[in-house]
């Protein structure tokens, strides 16, 4: 009888004691935002001159597949892109025609506010060319020029104060990143892939993660790429005006014989997730 | 007496049992942390001209023409590519992914300052020019051109040349 009673309070005390264990998972620590020793504004003005950069870096734990991460449901600190471009130089080779004194010059990137103030020059080789902007087509992204001399080819030189265009997107790239290996990008994607930035400004790269309930082999520990990359010229190949490939500057592409190399800048930077 | 206790011990282990919880998850919490990185590099060209070359020329930049000023916060691995197949420009010129000049084909190779001509630029798959680069740590870096051994024309050719910094 005494057994049966000690058999009973042991089964009392394990009763007891598994009910004080929480139902529930607790609370993770969800620091978002982090107490940042670098904001978005201090990397900016640890920017070189007419250059760029990217900021940011966010780490999920706990993820698991079906479950979707984006900036509504989870208020996460954002990526950066921010640009300290604060002029762009582009050189056209422009024939006039007889009679053309006008003329609307495509230029790459959309002037900054819009107004012709932000021209900052417009010079010409031919010293004939008594060059004024008298207007910009926002729509096409031409700058309207006054004081050609007709039925002549020069190189005008244009400096203006720009928005960048910057594309963005989730990739790989085949590598790894310590212990974390590529997940596939088709998992994520970003809300706003293309942005347009005033010259010494910031703004928000938002993205979101959801991978497929059914998704198979998912590795324990992935990552993802944010890339960021100026985006590339279009070639408005209008009145004999030829735009090469480049970040920054664009270079003339004339009709003499040599060859030339312009050079860009793009950048990687990981979303990495660690699996529930 | 002993069967009273007994029963009043069963009455409570038949209570204290049913609420053993249940282990299964009500809420379902994602941890997401944010750590501030930087990454930003610049250029101090942003072009070159080989000039006039002739066929099966090798014409080169300057040792450390080209330097990278880099204030990135973090370490960095740095490639260095092409962004186009082809060389723009008249008949254009397929650009080499080995480096091996043909008719209208060119190919570039480069080297992180010292002058060596040992990484291929191509453009698939990207070459390292750095890797593991620490933060805030400057490099330059130069390039030779590998001229076509026939031209199809003589309009002048241009391709971009792109350095791409990733979290390394």
């Amino acid at each position: 009888m005494k057994r049966i009673v000690v058999i009973l309070l042991a089964i009392l005390l394990v009763g007891c004691s598994s009910s004080n264990m929480s139902p529930a998972l607790l609370p993770e620590n969800s620091r978002i935002p982090v107490e940042l020793p670098l904001t978005p504004q201090s990397a900016l003005s640890k920017l070189a001159n007419n250059s760029w950069g990217i900021f940011g870096g966010v780490m999920i734990s706990n993820y698991r597949a079906g479950q979707e991460i984006n900036r509504e449901i989870s208020g996460y600190e954002p990526y950066y892109i921010l640009n300290k471009v604060k002029e762009v130089t582009e050189n056209k080779i422009i024939t006039t025609e007889i009679g053309e004194e006008r003329v609307a010059v495509p230029i790459h990137q959309k002037l900054y506010q819009g107004s012709i103030t932000n021209v900052i020059s417009i010079t010409s080789n031919n010293p004939m060319d008594k060059l004024v902007v008298a207007g910009y087509d926002e729509t096409h992204n031409l700058l309207i020029v006054n004081g050609f001399i007709p039925a002549t080819t020069r190189i005008v030189g244009i400096t203006y104060k720009p928005y960048l265009s910057f594309y963005l997107s989730l990739e790989t790239q085949g590598r790894t990143l310590g212990d974390y290996i590529e997940g596939d990008k088709a998992w994520g994607s970003i809300d706003n892939p293309v942005i347009e930035v005033a010259p010494e400004s910031y703004a928000p790269i938002y993205w979101r993660i959801k991978i497929p309930k059914d998704a198979k082999n998912i590795p324990d520990k992935w990552l993802v790429w944010v890339h960021a990359v100026v985006g590339e010229p279009l070639n408005k190949g209008t009145i004999n005006t030829q735009i090469n490939e480049s970040g920054f500057s664009v270079m003339t592409t004339d009709n003499n014989s040599g060859t030339s190399i312009s050079t860009s800048i793009d950048y990687y930077m990981s979303i990495k997730v660690t699996m529930r | 007496m002993k069967r009273k206790l007994l029963g009043i011990l069963l009455a409570l282990v038949l209570v204290m049992i049913p609420a053993t919880p249940v282990l299964a998850a009500t809420t379902a919490d994602v941890t997401l942390t944010a750590t501030p990185k930087f990454i930003a590099i610049a250029d101090n060209v942003t072009s070159y001209d080989f000039g006039n070359v002739a066929e099966s020329a090798t014409p080169a930049m300057p040792t450390a023409y080209v330097g990278i000023t880099n204030t990135s916060s973090i370490q960095t691995d740095q490639t260095i590519s092409v962004t186009a197949t082809t060389w723009a420009g008249g008949v254009t010129w397929a650009h080499s992914e080995t480096a091996t000049p043909g008719v209208d084909t060119a190919g570039l190779k480069a080297s992180d300052g010292d002058g060596l001509f040992d990484i291929i630029v191509k453009n698939g798959t990207p070459n390292d020019i750095k890797t593991n680069l620490a933060a805030t740590t400057d490099y330059s870096y130069e390039v030779k051109l590998f001229a076509p051994t026939a031209f199809g024309d003589g309009i002048q050719k241009s391709i971009t040349l792109r350095i791409t910094a990733a979290e390394g």
